[in-house]
């Protein structure tokens, strides 16, 4: 079962009373924060499953699960943690889809060839590759692993880190680092050579 | 001082020490060969990791993600949940968006055009619903999901602009036991005999809506998303179909408490696990005479992910006038079943560790209404529950 069908039946088992959406508002501080936060969670999931495309869609229903929230958060760094922790979440599942995940190279060779804008066609397919093998590494490691790797790979600081994950600043070194020794491990088990 | 940890040494790499940490690295290093050869490993490590990450970032030229466009999207997915798809099929079926898809599967049959990915409750057709049968439908092998998202969204955007309400549901009216619910319907409300709790209960308004379809502009659609192997019927073409949707009733037993669309398990809130307990008349769907439901129907089917020939081979065992169809997804199960006297359908879903027991749904109709029982646990407390109804 995909991780999309079995969402589907969370909805089809879960949403049938409307209580949740009795329980959304305001909508004009939540749509000020929507567009304050959508450009950095669809980068965010742009590293995480590579399609632009499917990188929005998730996005938006990070945003949707956010509006429905009973117990939404409404401190806006509060929000930001969360947003960023749904969808990481929500990627890595996808990224663990395995159907999916197999055409992701074929998708990523898609668009790099579309967008025409690295270097030779070439380029674009290495690069594709590339991106697949990190993202099939990725999606092997245990989740904190992955989300440590994404989040930091995505510009964050160890404090906004820290506070997306609920860690102590002082231990996200050290989980980075254990982290990075097990993505080169996992690389090199699966592709028998370093990255 | 002792030595450092790797966590310190891989902090220092990002400059993320404070300033007095940072000295007493310095002056540490100093006289630690193995802390420095300990740090060496960790920045070589790191570099190579950063390195092998960036390929993950977007192109340097690709357009920045439009925000105004999603938000745009994000108001009619709102307006939909908060306006008119408090709806029979809402609470039947799940589907916030259940309204739309509702109108657009009437017209073209279609399954499986959205984002969406909440099959196992999706529409085929209907008129008035005297008999539920399922289908198992293969998701997996439909076309790229691009196509297939931009497709919805714009389907979406025609049903929207298309259909006209002609009744609002209003707010749900909350009543306090089943006979304040059975005046408040209209309708015998049944409660399930062997709970001892009560449940709490909501009576959702009567709503209706229809449209008149324009072909062609479906049809292009369809092309624009991938789809140019189907070609929709022609007898669709300028036909208007109307929906009326009864008043429904909605129990809720146990402990139900929602985390975004889902009621959550009892494993997670603890208490009684949820149960879901809707009842209401079938709606009424509308639709010129001369209209082919059949060929709607294998057209739909198809856009589902089933071949030609199953389709038309499934269409033609179904009176579409009268059957509500299910399609059900890979990895859920399903089977007929004797409930109340009548035939319905059983849907389970297996567990998935421990916070994700197992699922089931019970779908049947009996005197003219249709019932949905939807809860946690062994699919056949399902069966013992519907038996209970008074």
């Amino acid at each position: 079962m995909s991780a999309d069908q079995a969402e589907g039946w969370d909805f089809a088992l879960g949403a049938a009373t409307g209580a949740a959406s009795e329980s959304v508002r305001p909508d004009g501080a939540f749509e000020e924060v929507f567009v304050s936060y959508y450009s950095q969670v669809v980068s965010l999931l742009i590293h995480v499953v590579g399609d632009r495309l499917r990188a929005e869609e998730l996005a938006n229903e990070v945003f949707w699960r956010a509006y429905r929230q009973s117990s939404r958060p409404t401190a806006s760094g509060r929000l930001g943690s969360w947003l960023y922790r749904t969808a990481l979440n929500l990627g890595i599942e996808d990224l663990r889809a395995s159907a999916r995940r197999r055409r992701y190279e074929h998708q990523a060779g898609q668009q790099i060839h579309a967008a025409g804008s690295s270097g030779t066609p070439l380029d674009g397919l290495l690069r594709a590759e590339r991106g697949a093998r990190v993202r099939s590494v990725l999606a092997s490691l245990k989740r904190w692993q992955a989300n440590v790797l994404l989040l930091r790979s995505s510009g964050l600081s160890y404090g906004e880190l820290a506070d997306v994950l609920g860690l102590k600043p002082s231990s996200v070194g050290t989980m980075l680092a254990r982290a990075e020794a097990r993505f080169q491990v996992q690389y090199l088990r699966m592709y028998g050579q370093e990255e | 001082m002792a030595c450092l940890s790797d966590g310190m040494l891989r902090a220092q790499i990002d400059g993320e020490l404070s300033e007095k940490r940072q000295l007493e690295l310095g002056e540490h290093f100093a006289s630690c060969a193995d802390c420095r050869r300990r740090a060496e490993g960790i920045a070589r490590s790191a570099e190579r990791v950063a390195r092998a990450l960036t390929v993950l970032a977007p192109l340097a030229g690709e357009s920045s993600p439009d925000a105004r466009a999603a938000i745009a999207r994000f108001r009619t997915r709102r307006a939909a949940v908060q306006g008119d798809t408090r709806s029979v099929a809402r609470i039947l079926l799940g589907r916030p968006a259940w309204m739309t898809l509702a109108a657009a599967s009437l017209i073209v049959g279609v399954l499986a055009f959205t984002p969406a990915r909440s099959f196992a409750q999706r529409l085929v057709a209907m008129l008035r619903v005297q008999k539920i049968t399922a289908v198992p439908l293969d998701f997996e092998a439909l076309d790229n999901p691009g196509d297939r998202a931009r497709l919805g969204k714009s389907i979406a955007q025609l049903i929207s602009e298309e259909v006209v309400v002609t009744v609002k549901p209003g707010e749900p009216q909350q009543v306090m036991n089943g006979a304040d619910a059975s005046q408040a319907a209209g309708f015998q409300v049944r409660l399930l005999g062997n709970r001892a709790d009560a449940p709490q209960l909501k009576v959702f308004g009567e709503q209706a809506f229809h449209m008149t379809v324009d072909r062609d502009r479906l049809q292009s659609l369809l092309e624009e998303g991938g789809r140019s192997d189907l070609q929709l019927p022609y007898s669709l073409d300028g036909a208007t179909i109307a929906a009326q949707i009864p008043k429904v009733v909605l129990a809720e037993y146990g402990s139900c408490r929602h985390r975004g669309h889902d009621a959550l398990p009892a494993e997670v809130v603890g208490g009684l696990p949820c149960i879901q307990l809707v009842q209401a008349p079938s709606p009424t769907v509308t639709v010129p005479p001369e209209l082919d439901l059949a060929e709607i129907a294998e057209f739909g089917l198809q856009l589902g992910g089933m071949s030609a020939e199953a389709a038309r081979g499934f269409s033609r065992t179904v009176d579409w006038a009268s059957t509500l169809v299910l399609g059900i997804p890979q990895g859920s199960s399903y089977r007929t079943v004797e409930v109340d006297g009548a035939q319905g359908t059983l849907i389970e879903r297996a567990g998935r560790g421990e916070k994700t027991p197992a699922r089931y749904w019970l779908v049947w109709t009996r005197g003219g209404l249709i019932y949905s029982l939807r809860g946690w646990g062994d699919p056949t407390d399902a069966l013992t529950l519907a038996e209970s109804l008074n």
